[in-house]
């Protein structure tokens, strides 16, 4: 037996059989010539198989995650069809090259014939043929990614990395759990495992080195941050109390899905969701969220070689939009930098990435790209009138009143080019500097609306690196100052009517939700995996006993004393009404 | 040898499914077919290379068919740079 402590990158709890994820590995260098005939009849089959590949996994996407996703692959099918392509392919392989060889080396030149081009749209190409080339040599040489979708059930799936892609294609119903030797709470992976509901520890050093040969069982607690190799009898029973407990939970969290959220009053409120991509879109819309909080849109921009471009991203605006007409959906510009680094940017690495050259900062100074997504988000809004534009970091009013400047030309522009916008588009910012904590009157008067960012507000009010494992005692959004700037900001919103909302995690912590409710917060939102839970606890508040509970804790001295007398109080009331 | 100058008439440029119409019916054509754009010049028989020639609206093109059936693969160069295709 091993335990092995590591980041709780995803809650709940799982015990199953280890499924080890490789990246296949497509080294084809040894391979031998087997003659002119046999290769190409090898190349024909080949392109036979990946075309029914696709077809059956084009037909799998477009359920699972929409039109657009699918129709990358049905072009993946036109692009092999290239029978000019085909022939480059033969020829090579009449010089003497494998069907491996061969296929690399033309869809390679081709990759880097569309990475050249000057239409930023053509240049996305350049991904496509590179997935083409990949799914064909793992064809070609029998290289089984393993089957993902066949993985049976109470497995654990284990892996050097898990990328989002992987953790969105397994059979969820079967997967107990996740483990992973890289990637850490922020992660791509990470928010896909949290938003499918699946427990994921990550950051685990030498996982693999532990399962490379034979059966194993691991148990897996995602909200300890916990694995355990080869358990013993006396873990797995440990083990199986907490998963009943957590069980309990889910299932009693179950009848808060896809309701209405109403407080202890039976005052209607508005919790919506944050998400990162149209499945986690759905997922919100499941769970019964009103509209989108805040849509991360980098990850349209991470884990790829080119950047996403007008079309693109109108395309996905379009769908998450569409998926909630009645309600608000709040897309971000461009957050890069800090912790989220951009292959297709190769921004050069700095001291200081969080205090550095990133989101709204970088989007002035790019306004190209800044300009490309501001239209895509204008175009989307022209549909159903419901998506609001947020700006990430801003510290001075300039920013909001450049942006707004440059969201004019565009629309200008757009109105020129008779494409369909939404001229009374809302522009809004994120709090999350102390800057615009004390400026809030100020950046008001330019700003339509508020939305705090606790993760960053959080770490720049006290100085505390997020990612500093030393440092997660300090990083509390329960110290008295970061308390006090949230209210402050929620007061001046009410004082000047702009709407305010909060989509940090700790908007789904069930001690801050009676504070934000006592603060006046207009909308929660949070990730559609706590879209119940906070469901729940908002329905046991009423706004008086929220008010007494925040006044309780206004003037307390330390991070400790507030959550230990709001632990309490919560405690209490569960008891009170288990009892009840 | 035809040479033919044509401009571009394709709503949205050159996309993935009309140049798949079109070169599975220029194929069986017993003809070599070029489209000079911008000082480059691709094989129209390959949708990958017309795509990569990045042609919009209202571009001006020169078509240049060579071989038995050179007057049928101008014919759907025409067609297809009238948009022709793309309604199929």
């Amino acid at each position: 037996m091993e335990k092995i402590k590591a980041v709780a990158a995803s809650p709940g709890v799982g015990l199953g059989r280890v499924v080890v994820y490789v990246e296949p590995d497509l080294n084809f260098g040894g391979l031998v010539y087997s003659g002119r005939e046999k290769e190409i009849a090898r190349l024909e089959l080949a392109v036979t198989a990946f075309k029914e590949q696709i077809t059956l996994l084009a037909a799998e996407t477009e359920a699972k995650a929409g039109k657009q996703q699918a129709a990358i692959l049905t072009g993946q099918i036109a692009m092999i069809s290239d029978p000019f392509m085909i022939t480059q392919m033969e020829e090579l392989i009449g010089q003497g090259r494998t069907a491996e060889a061969a296929v690399s080396e033309v869809t390679t030149s081709f990759k880097e014939m569309f990475a050249n081009v000057e239409d930023e749209k053509m240049r996305q190409r350049a991904t496509d043929i590179g997935d083409l080339r990949k799914r064909l040599l793992m064809i070609l040489m029998e290289v089984k990614e393993l089957d993902l979708a066949s993985i049976g059930p109470d497995s654990v799936v284990v892996g050097e990395d898990l990328p989002a892609s992987v953790i969105t294609s397994l059979p969820t119903a079967n997967i107990q759990a996740l483990v992973s030797e890289i990637g850490g709470y922020t992660s791509h992976g990470a928010i896909m495992a949290r938003a499918l509901g699946l427990p994921l520890v990550s950051g685990v050093t030498g996982l693999m080195k532990l399962i490379t040969t034979g059966d194993h069982e691991i148990i897996v607690d995602g909200t300890k941050g916990e694995a355990i190799v080869d358990p013993d009898e006396n873990a797995k029973t440990e083990y199986r109390l907490r998963r009943e407990a957590w069980r309990e939970e889910q299932s009693s969290l179950k009848v808060f899905l896809g309701r209405q959220t109403v407080d202890g009053d039976g005052v209607r409120r508005t919790l919506s969701s944050n998400i990162s991509s149209f499945a986690e879109a759905k997922l919100a819309q499941g769970a019964g969220a009103d509209g989108i909080g805040l849509f991360r849109t980098e990850f349209l921009f991470l884990d790829r070689e080119t950047l996403p471009g007008e079309e693109e991203q109108f395309r996905v605006y379009s769908e998450v939009a569409s998926l909630f007409p009645n309600s608000e959906v709040v897309i971000r510009t461009l957050d890069v930098g800090g912790d989220k680094e951009v292959p297709a940017l190769d921004l050069p690495k700095e001291d200081n990435p969080f205090l550095g050259y990133r989101a709204i900062r970088f989007c002035l100074d790019h306004t190209e790209i800044f300009s490309s997504q501001l239209r895509a988000i204008l175009r989307a809004g022209a549909e159903h009138g419901n998506i609001k534009i947020m700006l990430p970091l801003v510290t001075s009013l300039e920013e909001i009143t450049s942006a707004r400047a440059l969201m004019k030309q565009c629309l200008d522009d757009l109105k020129r080019e008779n494409l369909p916008c939404d001229p009374a588009i809302q522009l809004g910012i994120m709090v999350e500097t102390p800057a615009a904590v004390l400026l809030a009157d100020i950046l008001a008067k330019e700003a339509d609306f508020f939305s705090i960012g606790t993760n960053d507000l959080t770490q720049y009010i006290l100085a505390a690196d997020r990612g500093n494992s030393k440092l997660g005692h300090l990083n509390s959004p329960f110290h008295p100052a970061v308390l006090r700037a949230i209210e402050n900001i929620i007061k001046t919103g009410r004082k000047r009517s702009i709407p305010v909302s909060l989509c940090g995690e700790a908007g789904a912590d069930p001690m801050m939700i009676p504070l934000l409710m006592a603060y006046g917060l207009d909308k929660f939102s949070v990730s559609p995996s706590s879209l119940a839970s906070v469901r729940r606890e908002i329905s046991t508040w009423r706004l008086t006993e929220a008010n007494s509970l925040a006044n309780e804790v206004r003037d307390f001295p330390t991070t400790g004393s507030v959550k230990a007398h709001l632990l309490q109080v919560i405690e209490n009331r569960r008891k009170l009404r288990t009892i009840a | 040898m035809l040479t033919e100058n044509v401009t571009a008439l394709n709503e949205t440029g050159v996309h993935m499914r009309p140049a798949q119409i079109l070169v599975t019916k220029l194929a069986p054509l017993d003809a070599t077919v070029t489209v000079k754009h911008d000082g480059k010049s691709v094989n129209a028989k390959s949708i990958m290379m017309l795509m990569a020639a990045c042609i919009k609206k209202g571009h001006d093109l020169e078509v240049v068919c060579e071989g038995p059936d050179e007057a049928k693969a101008m014919g759907l160069m025409e067609d297809f740079f009238k948009g022709v295709m793309d309604e199929e």
